[in-house]
């Protein structure tokens, strides 16, 4: 059985950079990967390349700068889950035995401010249905109406993630925040606050991943990667651009599917986790997701992390770098970002935000048009 | 709005004409399955087996957000209101509401199904379905 690994990350520090384009973001995360696996554009045999919004072919115009070897080059558009369904396509091309080495990389130049074009029909929009904070908004609010979770609980995922964040040279935000800072910021969508939601971005990110005979021609730095999980909506999931659900189903949620395919194709449960990066798009969201991924029971988000389970040194540390609210959200990138994070928490090369012994580490990531992606590595 | 014509955000979505204002949604004749907007196709048998109906009850408000800056391509007035709101046929269906901030809004509150503008553009008022609290 061919075992798959990762034997390099690099990234482009998630920020705003008005002078660089796309291409520097990419190549730049590209080459730090490819360095990391000690190895060249000419060792590479694939590549799949993720973004969301520049033009046709951008994967060839970032991968030209570092060489034109005539390898295959896809371009993969999954709109958060970008980054993620890139690593999968790479996973499956080595599993199968057709490549030895694949390059997986995400990169984004982000237009300012809410994003367009995320599946709405014309008459969402101009009504005023067609925005993903909305959705954010509403998925929280019923959860604080069912199990009673608070502001200050929402409030509190944000000053955590900014508080890791300091530590991360990767992340865009960088300064502590308190609580009451986040609680009085602007309201975007009740009861989300400016500091409660993430910023689209810059940035790049990217992985090398090959079978484990042939990293350990380059290196003996590599992780193994368990599980490479993508499913979609159901009707259940009413998620952007969804208008309707049904009132009663008897399914689980994407997110709580997906960690089960998940689990399931690593032999392992949400117990054997160590450290976890995922999709906190929003603090909500961060919330809703610990739970379906089998963190803590569903309703138990919010006060867990309150308790400090989910921070650095807690039960199970989640986004102990920051996260997406952090870091910002360069789409094409973001979940390859999380990849690069937790791959480096394994490594043991995660400085202050090092959750010591960290063996098993998992990785989310959720968005438009309703996909899911989870990652599990081990080392 | 007197004078201007009323003309719909978009066909189908809803019956405006009507003494009680009615949400057009889909039905699956095989398993059941209720969609807002009406398709062809059930999302869960994946055959065409949808037939039209309409929904006109009272609804529950499950939860529900306030926006204050205009989203891209919003062409209302902020501030406003967004809810989900359950109906007692077995669908969840997302929809401004009539009002402008969330104070007097509360979860479970009965909600009716309204025409309202939406907004105005070219000397036409574009009307589109409103979730109103019950007093
Ligand atoms: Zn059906």
């Amino acid at each position: 059985m061919t075992e798959v690994v990762i034997a390099g990350v690099g990234m482009h520090e998630f920020g705003r950079y008005n002078d660089k384009d796309y291409r520097t973001l990419g190549s730049v995360a590209a080459q730090r990967a490819l360095k990391d696996a000690n190895m060249n554009m000419k060792d590479v045999q694939a590549a799949f390349c993720a973004n969301v919004y520049e033009v046709s072919a951008s994967g060839h115009n970032v991968l030209e700068r570092l060489g034109l070897p005539g390898i295959p080059i896809v371009n993969v558009e999954n709109a958060c889950a970008s980054g993620a369904s890139a690593v999968r396509l790479a996973y499956q091309a080595i599993k199968s035995g057709q490549y030895d080495i694949v390059l997986a990389v995400g990169f984004e130049k982000s237009p300012r401010g809410f994003l367009h074009g995320a599946g709405y029909d014309h008459w969402q929009e101009s009504t005023g249905l067609g925005a993903n904070p909305l959705y954010f908004a509403l998925n929280i609010h019923e959860h604080m109406v069912k199990y009673g979770t608070t502001k200050e609980q929402l409030a509190h995922i944000a000053y955590k993630s900014h508080k890791h964040a300091v530590h991360n040279r990767y992340a865009m935000f960088r300064k502590e925040l308190s609580v009451e800072e986040i609680l009085q910021a602007r309201m975007v969508c009740d009861p989300l606050t400016l500091y409660m939601l993430c910023a689209p971005n810059d940035g790049g990110a990217a992985a090398v991943i090959c079978n484990k005979e042939t990293a350990e021609r380059f290196t003996q730095n590599y992780v193994t990667i368990a599980a490479s999980v993508l499913e979609t909506r159901r009707r259940r999931d009413m998620f952007v651009p969804a208008v309707s659900a049904p009132a009663q189903a008897s399914y689980p949620f994407l997110a709580e599917r997906a960690a089960q395919s998940a689990y399931k194709m690593a032999g392992l449960g949400p117990e054997d986790i160590d450290v976890a990066e995922i999709q906190d798009v929003d603090a909500g969201s961060e919330i809703i997701y610990s739970e379906s991924l089998g963190f803590c029971p569903i309703g138990e988000g919010g006060p867990r992390a309150l308790a400090g389970e989910t921070s650095l040194g807690g039960r199970i540390p989640i986004n102990v770098s920051g996260g997406i609210l952090s870091r910002g959200e360069p789409v094409g990138a973001s979940s390859l970002g999380q990849i690069a994070e937790i791959t480096w928490q394994l490594r043991g090369e995660a400085g202050p935000n090092q959750v010591q012994g960290a063996k098993v580490a998992l990785s989310h990531s959720e968005g438009a048009g309703g996909n899911s992606c989870v990652t599990i590595l081990v080392k | 709005m007197e004078g201007l014509v009323k003309v719909p955000v978009k066909d189908g979505l809803f019956q405006f004409t009507s003494p009680s204002p009615m949400l057009i949604v889909s039905c699956c004749s095989a398993c059941g399955e209720l969609v807002f907007p009406k398709q062809d196709y059930c999302p869960e048998c994946c055959t065409d087996t949808m037939e039209e109906k309409t929904i006109s009850s009272l609804g529950k408000l499950v939860c529900f957000t306030g926006i204050t800056s205009p989203p891209p391509g919003f062409k209302g007035e902020v501030p406003y209101t967004v809810g989900i709101v359950e109906f007692p046929e077995g669908i969840r269906i997302l929809g401004v509401m009539t009002e402008k901030n969330i104070d007097r809004l509360i979860p479970g509150m009965d909600i009716e199904i309204v025409m309202d503008t939406a907004f105005i553009e070219d000397e036409k008022e574009y009307l589109t379905y409103k979730f109103k609290p019950v007093q």
